[in-house]
Order: structure tokens, then C-alpha cells, then sequence
């Protein structure tokens, strides 16, 4: 018969390696310690040194012995890429990655490099590691270059709303942004290609939109208040056509096409309404005072009588009584009465 | 003062897993019998590591890949720490902090701490390889998948290694066992090779 004493582990059968483990996770977890502030933790890191935008920056790793061990062969295999194979694979935007980052990011400095005729002899864990992990770093680095590229136009997008094209301008919009300068510069070399691209982007949003509500329940409704909508970014491609030639055409085929796509739909639309599909030019231009940027009084008022007019048109039409409406380009007439007439401009 | 998306998204995740950072740094320090405050140090320094070399990219990622990431930096930290302390000056166990349990028997309680002091002797006789898929299985609570993904192993090898370090601490600490119940024998397991009857961690 075994006496008891303090051994805790069981006498008969197994030893249940998961039950030891929680009882030393409880002691562990018992003992009293005193954490960092995570504030300063924070501090701390971010004080440290920034992640920094070449793709792939990293310390140089300091490679241990035991890391060696870690690495099985065919991680070795599969990383025994050349390293200069490695700089292309890695910079697929074009993005220039000079030979030394590239050393830096796999844990080698360019000496030690040298000095091991590295081409196929990878050694250590973090580099074989870091290699495979380049491999994904491709779709990596293109996201992340998509996403920025996105949040630079987004911020000239809103610059120029709120402050017009004027208030473009690198350092305010790497700011906005929350970018370095210098990845404004590699993304859009000049302000030229910064404009656009964000015309082709705003061009292909306002298609869509437009086509959205061509197809909504209230279609008049809906792009007299698409119209609203873009009025000052319009206003401001306008102005940037006016000032820069190599604008020019790509400003003018844009509004274009958005131009025609109303006018071709305008007719279909027209028919349940009732108007002759003769007036969908008129229309159109009607809707076009809506791209007004500062309206004067009067202007105003006569924006919200079409407003006014198109909802009544519009609910008389879903109710299926008719409106006695008529608009034109530049008159409107409620039920034989003449309502408003267009501004002189 | 601009913060950029990425220091958000790092802040972010520390706040939100702070707690739990902290109790595994606690964990690899004390496992590793250094004191229980080289534990924030772990957690510190390799949350300053990880901001380093892997954010620009990780932030990407989605946050168990973050988290892998750190306690793997972690346990190499925790090495680091043992490695240079014990250098300089080994730590003899009676100068550990002794957990306090109030509701313990004094039997039990004597006996979790020296279970402790024989899991963490015994896990230092493991090789670097196999303390670390343990550590990372057993500590930061990683799966083998993700173990795999961070050591870049394969995840067969994975398996192995960790079946492998869990049948040799066993075996320690079965002879620790023996060597302190003078006389008490215990049934000797043979080694049943690959496959780990109870399991990866």
C-alpha cells in the first residue's frame, strides 16, 4: 500500500499531460504580477520606429542557431528561391525595392550575403520563413496598394468638394490621407494623373448611379437629386477642363456620356408619364439645373418649383391620375397654369 | 496628432487582447522560472518587434494571424530573456514568488508548486525545436495549423514534433515523480512512436 504523500501524479495508468497542464496553467495564472500600463506599452512601440512604406521593410532579424533547427527541408526547398528573383517577385507595382531592403527584410545584411554567395543557399528560419511569406506578399503589397491608392483619391475627392480644386495639393492631401508624401508622389506623378484617375473613377460611379435610378420607382425624382448630388464636383472638372487642355477631352467625354445616357433613357421614361417623347430633350436640360453650384435667389427658387413639380408628376403617376404637367426647358405649366419660368442665366 | 490606420489597428488589438497578452507573457516567464514581471517584458518587447518588422504587412491580415504572430514573437522573446538572465545569474527556485492559494489545502498547494517547478525543469530539457511547438501549443493556446504557419513547418511535422515533446515531458516528469516518492514505482509507458494517444495540444 503507498503511503500518501505529495506527489501529485497519479499512481496507476496514464499520465494526462493535458490535466498537468492545467494545473500549472492555474498556479501560473495565480501568482500576482504587475503588467504594464498598456498606454505606455503603446507609447513605447510607436515611439520605437514607424513601419516603414518601401514593401517589406523590416530590422535586420538577428538569425540564432536554434533557428536553423526550426526548418524543416522542404521549407528549405520551396525557399530556395535566387534572391534576386525574390526582389522581382516582390515589387509587382513597380514599386522600385533596391537589393538592400530586400537582404534587410529576409534578416541578411548585404555583406553577409556576399560573403555566402547566397543564390539558392538559404540558412535560417526567419529567411526561409520570411521568403514564404513573401510569396503571399505579392497580393499583399498589391492590396495594400490598391487601398492607398484608394484613400488618396477619396481625399481629393472631399479636398475638392469642400475647398475646390485649388485646395489639392500633395502635402494636404498625404495629411487627409494619413499617407507619407512620398507615396502620394509614387502613386500619381502628377497632379494631372491624380485628376484622371479620379474623373475615371466619378465617371464610372455616376453611370452607375445614373443607371440606378433610371431604374427606380421615381426616376425623375432620382436623378434630379443625382444631379444635386455631383453639382460641385462637376462645377470643379468644369473649371479644371477650362484651365488645363490636357484635361480637356477626357472632362468633356465624360459628361458626355453620362449626357447621353440620360437622354437615351429619357423617352422610356417619359411614356408613363404621359409627355410626348418629343419634350426628353427638353427634360434633360431641365434636369440639368440642378448641377447650379451657387444659385442666386431666384435661381434657387426656381430649382425647388422643379423639384416640387417632378414629385407632384411623379406621385400623380403612381397613383395613376394625371397631372396636367408640363415641363420644358424653361417653363413649367401646372394644369393650364403657368407656374415659373427659367431665370435668364 | 495624425494617427495613421495602421497604429490604429495595432493599438486596437492590443486593447482588446490585453488581458490575455499579458497572462501568456506571465505564463512563458514563469515557465521558463524567471520572475513573474519578465513577463510584461516579454509582452513589451516583442510587441515592439512585431510593430517593426511585420505590421506594415500583418495589419492586412486577420486578427488570429496578428495574435499567432505576437505569442510566437513572445516565446522566442521568452527564450531570449532566459537565456541571457540565466547567463548572468541563475535563479534557484526558492527565490520564485510563490503563487498563494488561499482555498488550497496546504498538501495540494505544496504539491501544485513543485508540479510547476518540475513541468518547467523538465520542459528545459527539451530541445529548442520541440520547446517551442509545445510552448506555443500548450502556453499561447496556438493549433497546430497555426503553429505550422508561424514556425514554417509543415503541418504533419507540426504534429510530430509535438507528439514527440509531449511523450519525452511525460517521461520526465514521470522519473521526477519516481525519484520523489522514494520507493513508490510507476508504471513505465512505452513509447507508442508517432501517433500521441491523448492528442495534440
Amino acid at each position: 500500500m503507498m503511503e500518501r504523500n505529495l506527489d501529485p501524479m497519479p499512481r496507476t495508468g496514464d499520465l494526462d499531460l493535458d490535466q498537468v497542464f492545467r494545473e500549472t496553467h492555474a498556479v501560473v495564472d495565480a501568482v500576482p504580477a504587475q503588467p504594464d500600463d498598456i498606454g505606455s506599452v503603446i507609447r513605447a512601440v510607436f515611439g520605437a520606429a514607424d513601419p516603414s512604406d518601401h514593401a517589406l521593410a523590416g530590422g535586420s532579424g538577428a538569425r540564432s542557431r536554434s533557428d536553423r533547427d526550426l526548418v524543416d527541408e522542404q521549407t528549405l526547398q520551396d525557399a530556395g528561391a535566387d534572391v534576386d528573383e525574390l526582389v522581382r517577385r516582390s515589387s509587382p507595382t513597380g514599386l522600385h525595392i533596391r537589393r538592400s531592403p530586400a537582404l534587410d527584410a529576409i534578416g541578411l545584411t548585404p555583406t553577409a550575403a556576399a560573403a555566402r554567395r547566397v543564390s539558392g543557399r538559404i540558412e535560417s528560419l526567419r529567411e526561409a520563413r520570411r521568403l514564404v511569406g513573401l510569396r503571399d506578399a505579392e497580393t499583399l503589397v498589391a492590396r495594400r496598394d490598391q487601398e492607398y491608392r484608394s484613400r488618396v483619391l477619396d481625399a481629393a475627392e472631399e479636398l475638392m468638394v469642400e475647398e475646390g480644386y485649388g485646395a489639392v495639393k500633395m502635402l494636404r492631401l498625404a495629411d487627409k490621407a494619413g499617407l507619407m508624401p512620398l507615396l502620394v508622389i509614387r502613386f500619381f506623378r502628377t497632379s494631372n494623373d491624380l485628376y484622371l484617375a479620379l474623373l475615371q473613377r466619378k465617371g464610372e460611379q455616376w453611370l452607375q448611379a445614373s443607371a440606378v435610378a433610371i431604374a427606380s420607382a421615381r426616376p425623375l425624382t432620382a436623378l434630379w437629386d443625382f444631379n444635386r448630388e455631383r453639382a460641385k464636383l462637376t462645377a470643379e472638372f468644369a473649371a479644371l477642363a477650362d484651365h488645363r487642355r490636357e484635361l480637356r477631352d477626357e472632362v468633356t467625354s465624360w459628361a458626355q456620356r453620362l449626357r447621353d445616357m440620360h437622354s437615351e433613357a429619357m423617352p422610356v421614361l417619359l411614356i408613363r408619364y404621359n409627355v410626348n417623347a418629343a419634350s426628353a430633350a427638353g427634360y434633360v436640360t431641365l434636369l440639368e439645373n440642378a448641377l447650379v453650384v451657387s444659385p442666386t435667389d431666384v435661381e434657387s427658387q426656381f430649382m425647388a418649383k422643379i423639384a416640387s413639380t417632378l414629385a407632384q408628376l411623379e406621385t400623380k403617376a403612381a397613383v395613376g391620375t394625371a397631372a396636367h404637367i408640363s415641363l420644358s426647358a424653361t417653363s413649367i405649366t401646372v394644369a393650364g397654369h403657368h407656374v415659373a419660368e427659367s431665370p435668364d442665366r | 496628432m495624425r494617427r495613421s490606420p495602421e497604429e490604429a489597428s495595432f493599438e486596437d488589438l492590443v486593447r482588446s487582447e490585453w488581458d490575455q497578452l499579458a497572462r501568456t507573457g506571465k505564463r512563458y516567464a514563469l515557465y521558463r522560472s524567471l520572475p513573474p514581471d519578465a513577463g510584461a517584458d516579454i509582452v513589451a518587447t516583442a510587441l515592439e518587434r512585431v510593430w517593426k518588422k511585420e505590421w506594415s504587412t500583418l495589419c492586412l491580415m486577420d486578427s488570429s494571424r496578428q495574435l499567432a504572430t505576437i505569442y510566437r514573437y513572445m516565446q522566442y522573446v521568452a527564450q531570449e530573456h532566459e537565456r541571457h538572465t540565466k547567463r548572468v545569474s541563475p535563479v534557484a527556485p526558492e527565490e520564485l514568488p510563490q503563487p498563494v492559494h488561499h482555498d488550497r489545502d496546504p498538501t495540494e498547494r505544496l504539491a501544485a508548486e513543485d508540479l510547476l517547478t518540475d513541468v518547467a525543469a523538465a520542459m528545459g530539457e527539451l530541445s529548442d525545436r520541440e520547446r517551442t511547438v509545445l510552448e506555443l501549443a500548450a502556453i499561447a493556446g496556438l493549433t497546430n495549423a497555426e503553429i505550422a504557419e508561424q514556425t514554417g513547418m509543415s503541418r504533419t511535422h507540426v504534429s510530430t514534433v509535438l507528439a514527440r515533446a509531449r511523450n519525452r515531458l511525460k517521461d520526465k516528469l514521470r522519473d521526477r515523480a519516481q525519484h520523489r516518492c522514494d520507493g513508490a514505482r510507476l508504471p513505465r509507458q512505452t513509447d507508442t512512436g508517432q501517433a500521441d494517444r491523448e492528442g495534440g495540444a
